[in-house]
């Protein structure tokens, strides 16, 4: 003779949708789940099993769940058009592209650190900026302004390079002090 | 796009720029009182090419910038907006 197992507990959807009733065991005297008893009382919650909802024949429920529904409804509403923002700031920071410059070679320079760059969409054409130094440049494509400003930063070290001290104002001084920490020349 | 190559050479006119020859661009260097007070370059090429960043580099607006290209603001006007945000001193 064996024994009768004891039955596991019906599984949320099994209450849900009523079969459990149908298995013959203790748990049968549960009252079938109700949407708005589930949306409250989510199974991990310890009122889990001591929280059920009024049985189907009262219109109250009906009413509970019609609430929950426009509850959920309008925060779904306002979720939407923050979706939206978010994936327009997603697809605007995949255009930039931070890059970095690790080699002047073939032309004679010395890099003592990378070159952060930055580079960004504007209209029909890309703009590369090295932020410390203040020095930009365009290209019709990423590679082109990348390229074109690595050109630039090397054309304005030298030229810099080439002024006495006394003759460069403040700005110009900076981006060479900035320059000079970043490149020196190989000559 | 808000400044082409005419409206940066427009630009470095009008700040009395001198123009450097470099390899792929021309430097404008700008001065005042007898020193370097600015610079930036221009792209060789075609007159229809993007300038957009020669406003951050003459630390303008964009709207100053067009100022510049356009005539009403001199480059005594220039200068008063760097000597505000002290890239000039004295």
């Amino acid at each position: 003779m064996t024994l009768p197992q004891p039955k596991e507990p019906p599984t949320v959807w099994e209450r849900l949708e009523g079969i459990h009733t149908a298995k013959g065991s203790e748990y049968d005297l549960l009252p079938p789940l109700t949407f708005a008893s589930n949306v409250w009382n989510p199974p991990d919650s310890p009122t889990r099993y001591f929280a059920w909802a009024p049985p189907f024949s009262s219109p109250a429920p009906y009413a509970d769940q019609e609430k929950v529904l426009q509850s959920i409804a309008a925060s779904l509403e306002k979720l939407v058009p923050r979706i939206a923002k978010l994936e327009a700031d997603v697809a605007d920071i995949r255009k930039h592209a931070d890059v970095v410059i690790a080699t002047f070679c073939p032309e004679p320079y010395t890099l003592r650190h990378s070159i952060p760059i930055h580079i960004q969409p504007t209209d029909g054409s890309f703009v590369a900026t090295f932020f410390d130094a203040n020095i930009s440049t365009s290209g019709e494509t990423e590679e082109e302004a990348f390229a074109n400003l690595k050109s630039l930063i090397a054309e304005t070290f030298d030229f810099l390079e080439s002024v006495p001290e006394e003759q460069l104002g403040p700005e110009p001084f900076r981006q060479l002090a900035v320059l000079r920490e970043f490149v020196s020349s190989a000559r | 796009m808000l400044f082409d190559q005419r409206d940066a050479k427009a630009i470095a006119k009008k700040l009395n720029a001198t123009i450097i020859d470099g390899k792929r661009h021309d430097i404008a260097v700008i001065n005042y009182g007898g020193k370097m007070i600015g610079q930036f370059g221009i792209r060789r090429g075609s007159g229809s090419l993007g300038h957009d960043y020669i406003p951050g580099q003459i630390h303008v607006t964009n709207q100053q910038a067009r100022l510049l290209v356009q005539c009403p603001m001199s480059f005594d006007d220039w200068v008063a907006v760097l000597k505000k945000k002290q890239f000039i001193t004295g």
